[in-house]
C-alpha cells in the first residue's frame, strides 16, 4: 500500500512547490517573461517546421545531440522520505522499500516525459534539417532517456554514500562517454552499443530494490529535504530574501584600491559610478539583464520582419523597466536612506548617466542591429 | 555658538507603520546644542521606531519632527551597520561625502580614518570586516559632515574596549563643539555617566524624562543609579506589562 502514501506525499509536495513559485511569480513576471518566452519558443518551432535551420549544414548531428545531455536533466528523483519516517515508516521494511522504488519508477516516467518533450520540440531539426528516420529519432530518445536516468540515479547512489569528489570526477567522464555513444549512434554502431549497454545495465541495477535501504535512511531524508527546498532556496537567494552560503570576498575583483572610473568626481558621476560598480559586482542583476539582452537578440534574429518593430519597442520598454527596477533597489538601499536627502538634480543626472551605459547603449545596439543588419 | 538652541524638536502624537496600528504615541522632547540625551527603555519600548520617525523613515506619522541644523544635516549611526555589500569602505565614504556635498570631505575622512585606526581596511568590502570595525566605519560616516546633530542607536554594541573609549572621547568632543546628541542605548551605566537628560520610553509612549537628579527625585532614590530608577519606574506602574 506504499503507493497510496507515495501519491499523497507527491500531491502535498506539488502543492508546496506551487506555493513556493506563487511567492515570486505574479502576473508581471508572466507578462514580461513567461508569455514572451512561450510565444518566442512557439514561433521558433513553427519556423523550424517551415525551413530547416542553416546551421544543420555545418553542425554534425552528433554534436547537436550533445546539448541534450544537460537539458534533458530537468527532473529529480523524489522518494518523499522524511526525517519523521524514523518513527513509524522505517519499522515496516517493505513499506519503506516501496516508497523508494516508487520514487525510482516515477523518475523513469519523468525522464521519459522530459526527453520526449525535448525531442518532439526539436523533431523538425532532425527530420527536415538532418533528414533522420523516425527510428533513428526514437533511438536518440531512448539514448537520452537512459543517460538522464543513469545520471540522476548515479548521483543519488553517490550522494547516499557521501561520495562527493569521486562523483565530480566521474561526472566529467560521463559527458565524454555520452559524446562517444552519440557519435557511435550515427557512425559506428558497435561503439554505440558498447557505450549504451553498460549504461543501460547500470540503470537496471540502480532501479533494483536496495538490499539495505535503512542503512542510508538519514542520507535519503537529508537528500529529500534539500530537494524539497531546492527551488525555495533558489528563489529566496535570487530575490535577496536569503543570502545563501557564499564566499566572503575581501576586495572587489580587479580593484584593490577603490579606483574610480571618472576623474571628475561630481555627485552625478559618483552616483552613476557607484551604481555600475554595485551592479557589476553584485552580478545577479547583471546576469538577468544579460540574459534579457541575449534573448532579445535571438528574438530579433528569428522573428519575421513584420513583427520586429513591435518586438523592438517591447524590448526597449522592458529593458528600461528592468534597469529602472534595478536602479530602485540601489537607490532605496538602507545605506542611501540613512545618509539623508540627496540633491534631486544630481539624482536625475546620475540616473541618466547610469542608464546611458546600461540601457541606451545595449538596447541602441540591438536597435541598430535590427534595423540595419 | 548658541548652546541653548534646540538642535532637534520632536512632538509626535502618533506614528507607526500604518494608520490602524500606531507603534508610538505622545512622545515629545528636544535636544539642545551640546546636550546629550539618552533614549532608554526596554526591548520593544519604541526606541528604534522613535529614531525612524526622526529620520522620516516611518510610513505614517502624526506630529512634527524639526531638525534645526545648517542644511538640516545630521549624522546617524544605526544599531546594525548597513552597507552596500559590493562597495568598498572608501567607496562608501566617497559616496556619502560627494552625495551630501560635504566640503573637504576627503581631508575630513582621512583624519577620521586615522583617528579610528581603520587605515588598513578602507579598500576592503565591509562584510569582510568585524562587527566592531563596521561600527567604526558607520561612526566615521556619521561624523563626516561635521553634523550639529548626531543620532546614535546602540553605539557600544560590538565595540572593543579601546573603540568604546575612543567613541566616548569623540562623543565628548562633539558635545563640546555644540553638537546635540541623541543616543539610544541599553548600556545604562555608561549612559548614566554621559547623558545630560534621559527619555524613558515604555510600551511605545514617553514614560518620563529628565536628568538623573530628576529621576532620582521622582523615584525617591537619592543615591539610586539610573538602573535603580529605571527598575523602580517600570515596577511602580501596576499596569505595566498588561495589555
Amino acid at each position: 500500500m506504499g503507493w497510496i502514501e507515495y501519491i499523497k506525499r507527491w500531491r502535498k509536495a506539488g502543492k508546496f512547490q506551487r506555493k513556493v513559485i506563487g511567492m515570486v511569480i505574479d502576473w508581471t513576471v508572466f507578462l514580461y517573461l513567461v508569455i514572451p518566452v512561450i510565444i518566442a519558443l512557439a514561433v521558433i518551432d513553427y519556423q523550424l517546421w517551415q525551413s530547416p535551420p542553416a546551421w544543420t549544414s555545418f553542425i554534425p548531428v552528433h554534436l547537436f545531440g550533445l546539448v541534450f545531455f544537460y537539458i534533458a536533466q530537468f527532473f529529480s528523483i523524489r522518494t518523499y522520505v522524511e526525517q519523521a519516517d524514523e518513527l513509524f515508516v522505517i519499522q515496516k521494511g517493505d513499506y519503506y522499500q516501496s516508497l523508494l522504488q516508487l520514487g525510482k519508477y516515477f523518475s523513469v516516467l519523468k525522464a521519459m516525459l522530459a526527453a520526449s518533450i525535448l525531442i518532439f520540440y526539436f523533431y523538425p531539426v532532425f527530420k527536415t534539417g538532418y533528414q533522420l528516420s523516425i527510428f533513428t529519432v526514437l533511438l536518440i530518445l531512448f539514448y537520452v532517456v537512459v543517460w538522464s536516468l543513469f545520471r540522476k540515479l548515479a548521483a543519488r547512489w553517490f550522494s547516499l554514500r557521501g561520495i562527493i569528489w569521486r562523483r565530480r570526477v566521474f561526472s566529467v567522464f560521463e559527458f565524454m562517454l555520452y559524446g562517444i555513444g552519440m557519435y557511435g549512434l550515427f557512425h559506428h554502431q558497435l561503439v554505440f552499443l558498447s557505450m549504451m549497454l553498460p549504461i543501460f545495465g547500470a540503470v537496471v541495477f540502480f532501479l533494483k530494490k536496495e538490499r539495505q535501504p535503512l542503512r542510508y535512511f538519514h542520507a535519503e531524508a537529508e537528500r529529500e529535504r534539500s530537494e524539497k527546498w531546492k527551488w525555495a532556496v533558489f528563489l529566496m537567494v535570487q530575490s535577496g530574501e536569503y543570502e545563501g552560503i557564499k564566499k566572503t570576498r575581501k576586495y572587489p575583483l580587479f580593484n584593490k584600491q577603490s579606483q574610480g572610473i571618472f576623474s571628475k568626481r561630481t555627485p552625478e558621476h559618483v552616483l552613476a559610478e557607484m551604481y555600475w560598480k554595485w551592479h557589476f559586482r553584485k552580478g545577479r542583476h547583471l546576469k538577468f539583464y544579460l540574459y534579457f539582452v541575449l534573448f532579445s537578440f535571438y528574438a530579433l534574429a528569428v522573428l519575421p520582419e513584420k513583427v520586429q518593430f513591435f518586438v523592438l519597442a517591447f524590448i526597449l520598454f522592458a529593458g528600461f523597466k528592468i534597469q529602472d527596477g534595478i536602479w530602485k533597489s540601489f537607490i532605496t538601499h538602507p545605506f542611501t536612506r540613512n545618509i539623508g536627502p540627496i540633491n534631486e538634480t544630481s539624482l536625475v543626472k546620475g540616473k541618466r548617466l547610469a542608464f546611458l551605459v546600461l540601457w541606451l547603449i545595449p538596447c541602441g545596439m540591438l536597435m541598430i542591429w535590427a534595423l540595419f543588419v | 555658538m548658541n548652546f541653548f538652541m534646540d538642535r532637534l524638536t520632536i512632538d509626535l502624537q502618533k506614528a507607526g507603520y500604518s494608520i490602524e496600528d500606531p507603534v508610538i504615541e505622545n512622545i515629545s522632547f528636544s535636544v539642545k546644542a551640546g546636550e546629550l540625551v539618552g533614549l532608554i527603555g526596554e526591548n520593544g519600548a519604541g526606541k528604534s521606531t522613535t529614531i525612524k520617525a526622526i529620520l522620516g523613515q516611518l510610513p505614517w506619522m502624526e506630529g512634527s519632527v524639526s531638525v534645526h541644523t545648517k542644511g538640516s544635516v545630521y549624522g546617524y549611526v544605526p544599531e546594525r551597520p548597513v552597507f552596500y555589500e559590493e562597495l568598498t569602505v572608501w567607496e562608501h565614504i566617497e559616496y556619502c561625502g560627494v552625495m551630501r556635498e560635504i566640503p573637504n570631505w576627503e581631508g575630513q575622512a582621512k583624519e577620521l580614518v586615522k583617528t579610528f585606526r581603520v587605515e588598513h581596511y578602507i579598500h576592503q568590502l565591509p562584510h569582510s570586516l568585524s562587527k566592531g570595525t563596521q561600527q567604526k566605519i558607520m561612526i566615521i560616516l556619521a561624523l563626516l559632515p561635521s553634523p550639529e546633530l548626531l543620532i546614535v542607536d546602540e553605539p557600544f554594541i560590538g565595540l572593543d574596549p579601546r573603540a568604546t573609549k575612543l567613541l566616548l572621547r569623540i562623543i565628548e568632543q562633539e558635545r563640546e563643539k555644540g553638537t546635540g546628541i541623541l543616543m539610544c542605548t541599553h548600556v545604562l551605566d555608561t549612559a548614566e555617566k554621559l547623558c545630560d537628560k534621559f527619555i524613558l520610553l515604555s510600551k511605545g509612549t514617553m514614560y518620563t524624562s529628565g536628568s538623573l537628579l530628576d529621576l532620582q527625585k521622582k523615584c525617591q532614590l537619592p543615591d539610586g543609579s539610573l538602573l535603580d530608577c529605571f527598575d523602580y519606574l517600570i515596577d511602580e506602574d501596576p499596569n505595566y506589562g498588561l495589555d
